[in-house]
């Protein structure tokens, strides 16, 4: 059976059913209501509809998350998955920026996990090894910690650093270097109470 | 619901005007994230910050650490590998839900790493209450014997959060019941170290042997004396520092060696070694002087307590020498084994108390090679001087100055009597 599908600036795809029951939203509105008009996407526009489309059919026979049988086998099925990144996804999501994160709020708009599981891993290597301010000028994020609480966190975070570095110079030392000190920053010494019982 | 306005509603959680991601897909994205990734990005915003430490740490994190303690005297170490540093390999995640869970791939084969932890799952924190204390239990039932052995030791314990392991951790709040075998730490607390740990100290901290050893039984006592919290000089007794350097060489030791952390004072403005010759007998460093001593001597299968006096000539006394006599008294369990094959074969562990004056703080000597100290048994919960039976690695020192550099420790069986020799050398780091 075929779906009618209409996109944002309201192009239509017609896709199996099979295909479109990938989207949990699209799942849920076949059960609902039925396949008896175009089902309408006012968030994806076209050419992210295309791309989502194109993804859904070559993962057609993937096990769904609404299935009975998902806790068993299927989802050890889906944590390899996850855990290795096909040769095909890994080409279907390398694409520009701007096009990957239209991707990703299409797959969180139309409930598709795994390309979404996809997207995030995708911007998660992007993230790694940058810096705080990095991200924030990646994705526009604005720094909305009041000075306070900034120069707290840092604060807090330099004396946890005082406290390993002090640890790594006496590794670094060999092993007979001596360990003359050891001192707790005092807000980190606040924080380490041991527990009541 | 008309499908002319499916869609028409933007996003649960609205995109902040810049924003090019939502909130809630950023956090997806920061679930993908390896812990060690994602913890520093809690300075981003307030929502990373909140999402790591309340959903991230308490739901991910902490299910996926796993703690282990081995015999401090284990020199057994796992060679840093590249398959330490990688993810694992589909074929280990087969096992899902045997351990772990999902992401908990098994150690290689050949490594060796000791007695496990894993998280008491029943504990999971709910969304509003996050506490950061967490219990550890062992990870299989038959283990238990074999770590409450462990725990009446010195330990080692290495700390892995997801596939990657740390070392050289000192965790002031790490504690454990022996009892239960319930082990407690704070995460907060361990993640703000580890995680904040660069990558490179990481691979290289896998290449030495351990400095840090955790000594259980002060840990709990802290505990159950009801102390809500640790000064430093609590944290001395808390995690120690291992002198990996041979404790027969004073050399080694005089050179620096290795120290508890100490902040009385500077060790490394220590006087230079001055043996107890000299020393004023009945003041500080005088030894055990006759007749103000208790000792303990705990044996594997029994215990021996006995008021005695020690005999120790001047000319021994000067050069820490003492010899002991020690006649067993109302064994507790009776011996499987003679005396003499027990003690032959077995640590044994033996305690100096001093009462007559502060600067008679000896440690009790442990035999080179020891697996258990059976102290609770013959020792008060609430023992107020419990810094006399802080047990002294080679090179450590005490707040009292005392420290030895050097113990040598025969033991003569005869029936009924066990003549222990200890010798010193000792030297004052401060004069109190």
């Amino acid at each position: 059976m075929i779906v009618s599908l209409v996109s944002s600036d309201g192009k239509l795809y017609q896709v199996d059913e099979a295909v479109a029951r990938r989207s949990g939203v699209i799942y849920t509105v076949l059960e609902d209501i039925g396949n008896q008009k175009p089902i309408p996407l006012l968030n994806v526009p076209s050419h992210v509809l295309k791309q989502v489309i194109e993804y859904c059919e070559y993962h057609r026979t993937d096990p769904l998350p609404q299935d009975a049988e998902w806790s068993g086998p299927a989802r050890a099925e889906l944590v390899r998955r996850k855990a290795v990144v096909s040769d095909w996804d890994k080409k279907f999501i390398d694409c520009d920026q701007t096009l990957l994160f239209e991707i990703i709020q299409a797959a969180s708009y139309l409930d598709i996990k795994p390309l979404l599981d996809l997207g995030c891993k995708t911007v998660a290597n992007m993230m790694t090894g940058k810096s705080v301010e990095d991200i924030r000028a990646l994705f526009h994020i604005e720094n909305d910690f009041t000075p306070e609480e900034e120069t707290a966190m840092q604060v807090e975070r330099s004396e946890f650093e005082s406290l390993y570095n002090i640890m790594i110079k006496s590794m670094a030392g060999g092993v007979n270097a001596p360990v003359t000190s050891l001192p707790i920053p005092g807000k980190a010494r606040r924080r380490l109470r041991a527990p009541h019982y | 619901m008309p499908l002319s306005t499916l869609g028409s509603r933007s996003s649960r959680f609205p995109i902040p005007e810049k924003q090019l991601l939502p909130n809630e897909t950023l956090t997806s994205v920061l679930a993908e994230m390896e812990p060690w990734d994602a913890w520093p990005l809690r300075l981003v915003s307030k929502n990373f910050n909140s999402y790591i430490l309340r959903v991230l740490a308490p739901r991910f994190y902490v299910p996926e650490t796993y703690v282990y303690i081995r015999r401090a005297e284990s020199w057994v170490f796992q060679t840093a590998s590249p398959a330490a540093f990688t993810p694992p390999i589909p074929s280990d995640l087969t096992d899902i839900g045997a351990e772990g869970g999902a992401g908990s791939a098994a150690p290689p084969p050949s490594s060796h790493r000791g007695q496990k932890f894993q998280f008491l799952a029943s504990q999971l924190p709910d969304d509003h209450g996050v506490s950061h204390c967490v219990d550890y239990v062992p990870s299989r039932n038959e283990e238990v014997p074999i770590i409450r052995d462990k725990l009446y030791d010195e330990v080692e314990v290495i700390f892995r959060v997801g596939f990657r392991y740390y070392r050289h951790v000192q965790l002031p709040s790490l504690g454990v019941d022996r009892s239960t075998l319930v082990m407690s730490f704070d995460w907060l607390e361990l993640y703000n170290i580890v995680l904040n740990m660069p990558e490179t100290e990481l691979k290289r901290g896998h290449g030495i042997g351990p400095r840090y050893l955790w000594i259980p039984d002060r840990v709990r006592r802290l505990w159950m004396d009801g102390e809500d919290s640790m000064d430093f000089s609590d944290s001395e007794a808390v995690s120690s520092v291992a002198n990996p350097a041979s404790p027969s060489d004073p050399a080694a030791v005089s050179e620096g060696g290795s120290y508890f952390g100490v902040s009385h004072g500077d060790v490394s403005a220590a006087t230079l070694p001055s043996e107890v010759e000299g020393v004023p007998q009945g003041g500080l460093g005088g030894g055990v002087s006759q007749g103000d001593a208790h000792r303990n001597v705990s044996g594997d299968g029994g215990s021996y307590e006995s008021d005695f006096g020690a005999h120790s000539s001047p000319e021994e006394e000067r050069t820490g020498r003492y010899e002991a006599a020690v006649t067993p008294r109302a064994p507790r369990r009776s011996f499987e084994s003679s005396p003499d094959e027990l003690f032959r074969s077995s640590p044994l562990t033996v305690e100096v108390e001093s009462s007559s004056s502060e600067a008679h703080r000896f440690p009790h000597i442990t035999a080179p090679g020891e697996s258990f100290l059976n102290l609770d048994d013959s020792l008060p919960e609430n023992s107020s001087d419990s810094a006399e039976r802080r047990r002294l690695a080679p090179g450590s020192v005490e707040s009292s100055g005392v420290e030895v550099v050097r113990r040598e420790i025969g033991v003569q069986t005869h029936p009924l009597q066990i003549v222990i020799t200890a010798k010193f050398v000792q030297r004052w780091a401060s004069w109190p």
